[in-house]
């Protein structure tokens, strides 16, 4: 991202959560998805963008990705060619018959390959009605009126939606990504910040730039200073390093001290299903040997399902740290 | 009535004493019996009268003779009430009769509750100043509902209102009283409750007694109001000589009455109070005439002193010392006295305030700023007081007091003022007027009744007839409070500023400074404080002490892991901050149009040898034509030019084709907008019947059904006038069936561009209802009742027709002339066209389908309908007369068309890509030429340098590769795009299908590496894999990893993966990540990356092959309780009535009840629940049972 604009940026908001005021109005500041968003790219200055549908999960960049298509496409007229509707408008059926149809039906002077664009965000959430009384008129309006959905499961759409749009898919974002983006914002804001807090909130957000985003300004504003502690204190979470120390010993088949941090862990009060997310998490970086690792996601997995038919107690947890011994002994 | 402050003044708090009193006594009832008494008595008739005597009270001490004023003072009180009366006496007659009425309905009431006759009596006779008669009734209802409560009430209540009793009858049970007073509690709820005429005489005694209380405060309130300025001051004491003589008179008169106490109340009695109030009037009007009409008038200044009295009363009695309380009360309302005859004219000033009080207005805006005026008045009062008391040094103990008292009930006055409809507010001395202010408004609301203050003229009488018993007879309740010695006037004067002072210093300046506390720390903080916060960190040391002895061990690991983890940052993350250096060089998107490929079709002759039985070269031209078209179009915004070349036929267009075979370099997209305008789906349809290179069959069918209909014009076409009489004949002859047509077939297998080709092609006009219009039944048959009826739309029907897009229309009208050359548009016979016909949403497209029948029933021209679902309930009927069943196209012919297609937009890709697109898109052939668009107008592959390197390899399948020139480079990343590759690296596509992973279970072991050793050939079975023996590089103990264990331990990890997907299963919702999804996808994807060691290939997971089903994969997983039940049972079960019911349903016509029964105990996915399905499951399951597990 350009300084410049980001200077601009935080003089003109300064007070919008960072998630807004750091929200990419260009293509290449989009992070991640780089194949799709390059493609818009081109849509965005080439037109003629056909229908498309944008699945992901939360805090990839979808809105945003739209949004800056959009933008991009029409410039100015922009608040007259775009109607955005997401699930806290009501889209039911006689919203997709009226309102959506008058808007295609609307003229609006654009250049040529530019079309008027229907956004429906969240489209998961619209019922089923609705989205069937969409799909003609997805059709006949297609010369005027082109439509971008974005939603968390290409599932809820029904098919012949589907079968009119482009199907992209975006997945999480890297964690490189993230800290790229993170690291930027530091810079724009002025943070102090070290390695572990920014890998902290890394690891935190999961691929999750939105959140990501609001932890760092959580702790930035909470804190001042980016660091692991600091981050982890408003993110509470069971500690990472805790549980990779938990697993190595695991993997030395050393059950006292794995023992001695999972009862600490246990005794700070997470919820097990917190610890057990937070295992696999750690887990799936784990510096052992796949093979090993293999096993331990297993009883990871196993475990997880326990928990999640309701017996959560330590002693799940504890004989889920004898079962990793086990493997590992016997590996 | 000042006086009865006054007279209490003897004590420190008398008003708040009082009160403290009844609190104190009757905690629970206090309340309710300030309510009472304020609906029985006090009300408006105190609040509107007293208000011109007030002036005169601020005189009251200076003049006041002590012992003449008692007598004095209750005439004083008449001659006010007369003044009032003559004043209002018109209001009063409007009132009277109201009274009547109100009498008479409470007249009912009063054999109810002994309450509530007094309150009737009190409604009759209230107000003189009148209020309106609603007010009254209002009154008297709210009256009505206190008096029941009361009955109904405990006895605690009941007890307030018999203290008063008790003070009530002194005169006569002086001495039997104080042992009595449970007896007499007692016997008057009894009588209350009981009989009537005892209960109301009781309830009458009773009641005004407990009022005055209430209404000396509210006279008191009234005073201040009335107060004027100096003015007023100079009057009275002109007028002092003057009232002492009338007091001493009335002083007379008085003890005169009380001699005869029993007439008045006779009187009253006897007289309901309907009738008494005239007389009252009379007296009023006619103030001092007869010595009766004085009585009469001392009754009502009775009334009024016993009101004052008995707010003092019940203190002055516990003192034991009622002379001289009587003194103060008397000298109070003495002094109003003198004022009355000569201010008349101050009165009628200080009357504004009264009139005002009068009508509603008054009140209101009386309401408004009760407590402005209370404070205005607060600081007068007591000036005056002061001032008085140093005038007269005799009584100055006493008037200091009095004053300081005053004061204080001033204040309380004004604080009870607060009316209730306004929000009460009392910021100086809160605590102690709560309840004062709990009573005020209903007091301040409630119209006074006159006949109650009559009551009180009987009581009082009493009470002056023996003054001395009465301290002795009060209820031990009451006694508590006396015991108070009256403050010295330092403390009072004190304490009366510090009412005053309304908002203390201290509070105030408490408050200034938090507030500037506050802005400071606003200032200086953000929103979010940088600085840590404070109490974080204590909780912080806290915990650390509280868990010393793990956590400095942990502390100490903790660190010592960061510390030497911090070499290698990345551990917990896939990433550390020094990547970021890189990242940041992101290679700026370019994007350059593709080439334009010149050797299209050399290409395209290439692969005609390739495509055999499809129709390249017709393909090819028809969209070379159409690319042409469309290019020229975005190039030159215009569609004359080439409009009418693309619609030609093969044959001409081959002719032309040979003239400019080495011109194709004549369309270059335009510039402007290089992607052009349309749609690939609306660029390459095809506009007319030749145009249909796929899925030939049904649209024949179509067409020989379209072409009856249009037959006869078909067969003179040139003739304009088409005579209706042959086309009814033919539709007749083709019987009612013939006019409708369903078109059934799966998504975008081309139903509805089947059907606007047609009838561009033969010239129909398409009236085209979709779900996408409101379409109740009503306004469906509205709309088509013209085409139902007439053979031939013109040409302002189009208007409702389908709007399609404008261009489209031009072309499709173009091509049409070309074709015919006959100028036939308007004369084009209307199609009726019903879009997904099988969706109907019951509440809001009402008769949608009763008028689908009913079109096809009546309609003259032919109907078509086009759905999807092919088991939909409500066209079964319509289905089963005549029906088109479309099939998505098929893969290969279409992944030729696609080829084609791509090439023509200078993209050639190989057909193994679109091939797979197409299967992994369900065959939805639209959705594949979407993502075509996306894909090759975005650039293709967009780094070209990238060249293949997954290349699907592995399936051996696949048809021959593309043969390319030199040159030209196919595009091979769209499937990668579009399915696995897209934005992520997954082996396995995110959320795994574990059915399709079954399915492709043989692919992904083939690929595998660890199960086949590099040099041994491939092992394509299980059982083979065996034998071979690999070494794993990446494994310690190599020779103990059989392939078998591989297996075993890869199919473990899948087993486990699946058991975690099941978990999931029952949660529909997937806006949030599931960990045991991620956890599964996890478990598979790293066996296949480990344990198989899996070559990085595109496997194909997506094709799903349709011959393969699942019986309880259909019928949803929670029926099925065990496995073994499904595997003994079920599936049995399930076959054996597949087949009979195959069976019934050939023999039958109703062959959907199974479909009935069956979609009830399916959970998922109705629309897609289909009979065929169960046919084909049927046929499954008998000839290939062991294919199903």
């Amino acid at each position: 991202m350009p300084e410049e604009t980001g200077i601009v940026v935080v003089d003109k908001r300064n007070n919008l959560p960072w998630i807004e005021k750091y929200r990419p109005v260009k293509f290449d500041e989009i992070v991640g998805n780089e194949d799709t968003v390059a493609r818009l790219s081109v849509f965005s200055t080439q037109g003629n963008s056909p229908n498309i549908i944008i699945a992901g999960p939360p805090g990839v960049g979808k809105t945003t990705t739209i949004q800056c298509l959009a933008r991009i496409l029409l410039g100015d007229s922009y608040k007259d060619a775009v109607l955005e509707l997401n699930a806290s408008n009501e889209r039911g059926i006689d919203v997709v018959r009226n309102k959506i149809k008058m808007f295609a039906q609307q003229k609006v002077t654009l250049p040529r390959g530019r079309h008027k664009i229907v956004i429906l965000d969240e489209a998961d959430s619209m019922t089923e009605g609705a989205q069937q009384s969409l799909r003609r008129t997805m059709e006949i309006y297609s010369n005027t009126t082109r439509f971008a959905l974005a939603c968390n499961t290409s599932e809820k759409i029904i098919e012949p939606i589907q079968s009119r749009c482009a199907m992209l898919r975006f997945s999480k974002l890297s964690d490189a990504q993230v800290l790229a983006k993170l690291i930027e914002v530091c810079q724009l804001e002025q943070l102090k910040y070290d390695e572990d807090g920014l890998e902290a909130i890394v690891f935190t957000a999961q691929g999750d730039m939105r959140q990501a985003l609001n932890n760092l300004q959580s702790t930035a504003q909470g804190f001042g200073e980016i660091t692991g502690a600091n981050v982890f204190k408003v993110c509470d979470e069971p500690h990472p390093m805790l549980l990779q120390d938990m697993l190595q010993h695991c993997a030395s088949n050393d059950i006292h001290k794995a023992y001695k941090i999972l009862a600490k862990l246990w005794r700070l009060g997470y919820a097990p299903e917190d610890i057990i997310g937070n295992i696999f998490r750690v887990c799936k970086r784990l510096n052992v040997d796949e093979q090993l690792k293999l096993n331990f996601i297993r009883e990871i997995g196993i475990t997880h399902m326990k928990i999640v038919d309701g017996c959560n107690s330590l002693l799940q947890l504890t004989s889920l740290l004898a079962r990793l011994c086990m493997t590992a002994e016997s590996h | 009535m000042c006086a009865c402050a006054s007279s209490k003044k003897t004590r420190p708090n008398p008003s708040e004493q009082t009160t403290t009193r009844t609190t104190t006594t009757t905690p629970t009832t206090t309340t309710t019996t300030a309510e009472e008494a304020t609906n029985y008595t006090t009300p408006t008739k105190n609040v509107l009268e007293q208000p011109p005597t007030s002036p005169f009270i601020l005189r009251a001490p200076p003049s006041a003779k002590s012992k003449l004023i008692l007598q004095n003072m209750e005439e004083v009180l008449n001659t006010v009430k007369q003044k009032h009366r003559e004043k209002h006496k018109r209001k009063r007659e409007e009132k009277r009769r109201a009274a009547l009425l109100a009498e008479q309905a409470t007249a009912i009431e009063a054999t109810n509750a002994a309450a509530v006759p007094a309150v009737t009596a009190t409604t009759t006779t209230t107000t003189p100043n009148g209020r309106h008669v609603l007010r009254e009734k209002t009154a008297r209802e709210n009256g009505l509902s206190q008096a029941k409560r009361k009955s109904n009430g405990s006895p605690v209540k009941s007890s307030t209102p018999q203290s008063s009793i008790m003070k009530a009858e002194p005169a006569g049970k002086t001495p039997a009283k104080a042992t009595n007073v449970f007896e007499l509690m007692m016997n008057a709820r009894n009588r209350s409750m009981g009989t009537n005429a005892n209960g109301q005489e009781l309830a009458e005694a009773v009641e005004p007694i407990v009022t005055p209380h209430s209404k000396r405060k509210q006279m008191l309130q009234e005073w201040n109001d009335r107060k004027g300025g100096a003015k007023r001051r100079l009057a009275d004491e002109a007028r002092g000589d003057y009232i002492e003589q009338k007091m001493e008179q009335r002083a007379k008169r008085l003890k005169k009455m009380l001699t005869q106490p029993n007439e008045p109340r006779e009187r009253k009695q006897s007289n309901s109070s309907s009738q008494e109030l005239p007389r009252v009037r009379k007296q009023t009007s006619s103030s001092q005439e007869t010595k009766e009409t004085i009585s009469s008038q001392e009754a009502q200044s009775d009334s009024k002193q016993t009101q004052a009295q008995a707010a003092s009363a019940p203190t002055k009695r516990m003192r034991g010392r009622p002379r001289t309380r009587r003194l103060s009360a008397d000298v109070e309302t003495a002094l109003p006295v003198s004022a009355d005859p000569d201010t008349l004219q101050f009165l009628s000033k200080l009357s504004s305030p009264t009139k005002k009080r009068d009508s509603l207005l008054g009140y209101f805006t009386k309401v408004e700023s009760p407590q402005n005026s209370a404070e205005r008045e607060k600081g007068k009062p007591e000036i005056k007081l002061i001032e008085e008391a140093i005038e007269t040094p005799k009584r100055r103990p006493r008037a200091s007091k009095t004053s300081s008292n005053l004061s204080v009930n001033v204040e309380e006055t004004s604080a009870t003022t607060t009316p209730s409809g306004r929000p009460r507010r009392s910021c100086a001395a809160k605590a102690r007027y709560d309840y004062d202010l709990e009573v005020s408004p209903t007091k301040a609301v409630k119209p006074s009744p006159a006949v109650e203050e009559n009551d009180c003229i009987e009581i009082i009488d009493l009470d002056n007839s023996n003054p001395a018993v009465t301290p002795k007879k009060l209820a031990p309740l009451f006694v508590r409070q006396v015991p108070k010695p009256s403050p010295d006037p330092t403390a009072l004067r004190a304490r009366q500023e510090f009412l005053h002072s309304g908002v203390p210093e201290k509070l105030k300046q408490e408050q200034q400074r938090q507030r500037s506390y506050e802005q400071y720390y606003e200032d200086s903080y953000e929103l979010f404080p940088s600085i840590a916060h404070v109490g974080s960190e204590r909780l912080e040391v806290k915990q650390a002490s509280k868990r010393l002895p793990l956590r400095a061990e942990e502390q100490q690991e903790e660190d010592a892991a960061t510390i030497a983890r911090k070499p290698r940052p990345g551990s917990i993350t896939s990433c550390t901050a020094s990547d970021f250096v890189a990242s940041r060089k992101r290679t700026p998107c370019s994007w350059t149009p593709l080439p334009q490929l010149d050797n299209k079709r050399a290409m395209v002759k290439n692969w005609k040898s390739i495509f055999d039985r499809f129709p390249t070269f017709k393909c090819y031209n028809q969209m070379r034509e159409k690319y042409r078209h469309f290019s020229a179009i975005d190039a030159a915004q215009d569609t004359q030019p080439m409009g009418e070349s693309f619609v030609m036929t093969r044959r001409t267009r081959r002719s032309i084709q040979q003239q400019d075979v080495g011109k194709e370099e004549d369309f270059h997209p335009p510039a402007l907008a290089p992607n052009g305008e349309l749609l690939f789906t609306e660029k390459y349809k095809p506009l007319l019947f030749e145009q249909v290179l796929v899925n030939l069959t049904p649209v024949q069918e179509l067409r020989d059904f379209l072409a009856n209909w249009s037959g006869a014009s078909a067969s003179n076409r040139n003739s304009q006038t088409l005579d209706d009489s042959s086309n009814d004949h033919d539709s007749s002859s083709m019987s009612g069936s013939c006019n409708t047509m369903v078109l059934l077939g799966p998504c975008s297998s081309g139903k509805t561009n089947a059907v606007f080709a047609l009838a561009n092609d033969m010239n129909f006009n398409v009236l085209e209802i979709n779900a996408g219009m409101r379409r109740t039944g009503k306004k469906l048959i509205q709309e088509l009742q013209e085409a139902t009826q007439s053979h031939q739309i013109r040409k302002e029907a189009k208007a409702g027709a389908a709007p399609t897009q404008q261009l489209l229309q031009k072309l499709q009208q173009n091509g049409l002339k070309a074709r015919r050359n006959q100028g036939d548009d308007d004369v084009r016979k209307s199609l009726i066209l019903i879009e997904d016909a099988d969706i109907v949403f019951d509440n809001i497209d009402a008769g949608f389908t009763d008028a689908i029948y009913t079109l096809a029933a009546s309609s003259k021209r032919p109907v078509i309908i086009v759905a999807s679902d092919p088991n939909c309930a409500h066209l079964q009927r319509l289905m089963q007369q005549n029906t088109i069943k479309f099939q998505a196209p098929n893969a290969l012919n279409i992944s030729r068309f696609l080829a084609v297609l791509a090439l023509m937009e200078n993209c050639p890709i190989e057909l193994d890509e679109l091939i797979s697109l197409y299967l992994f898109n369900n065959q939805n052939l639209r959705k594949t030429l979407m993502e075509l668009q996306f894909f090759i107008q975005s650039g293709g592959d967009a780094k070209r340098e990238q060249v293949a390197v997954a290349a699907p390899s592995g399936s051996p399948s696949k048809s021959p590769r593309l043969a390319t020139l030199p040159g030209v480079q196919i595009h091979q990343r769209l499937f990668e795009f579009y399915t696995s590759a897209q934005n992520v690296q997954h082996l396995i596509p995110f959320p795994v299908d574990f059915r399709l992973l079954r399915l492709n279970l043989g692919e992904l072991l083939r690929h595998s590496t660890q199960l086949q050793s590099p040099s041994t050939p491939v092992a394509r079975r299980v059982g083979k894999r065996k034998s071979c023996s690999p070494k794993k590089a990446w494994l310690n103990k190599s020779e103990a990893q059989e392939p078998l264990q591989t297996l075993a331990s890869f199919y473990e990890q899948l087993s486990t993966a699946t058991l975690l997907d099941a978990t999931l299963e029952e949660r529909n919702d997937r806006l949030q990540p599931h960990l045991s999804e991620q956890l599964a996808h996890e478990l598979v994807e790293r066996a296949v990356g480990t344990c198989l060691a899996a070559k990085n290939y595109a496997y194909n997971l997506f094709d799903k092959p349709e011959q393969r089903f699942n019986l309880s994969d259909q019928l949803g997983s929670f029926q099925l309780r065990s496995s073994c039940a499904r595997s003994l049972d079920y599936e049995p079960a399930m076959r054996s009535i597949c087949r009979s019911e195959k069976q019934r349903a050939s023999l039958e016509r109703r062959s959907s009840r199974f479909y009935h029964y069956l979609r009830n105990h399916t959970n998922h996915n109705l629309s897609s629940f289909s009979l065929e399905l169960y046919d084909a499951a049927c046929q499954v399951l008998q000839e290939q049972a062991p294919l199903v597990e």
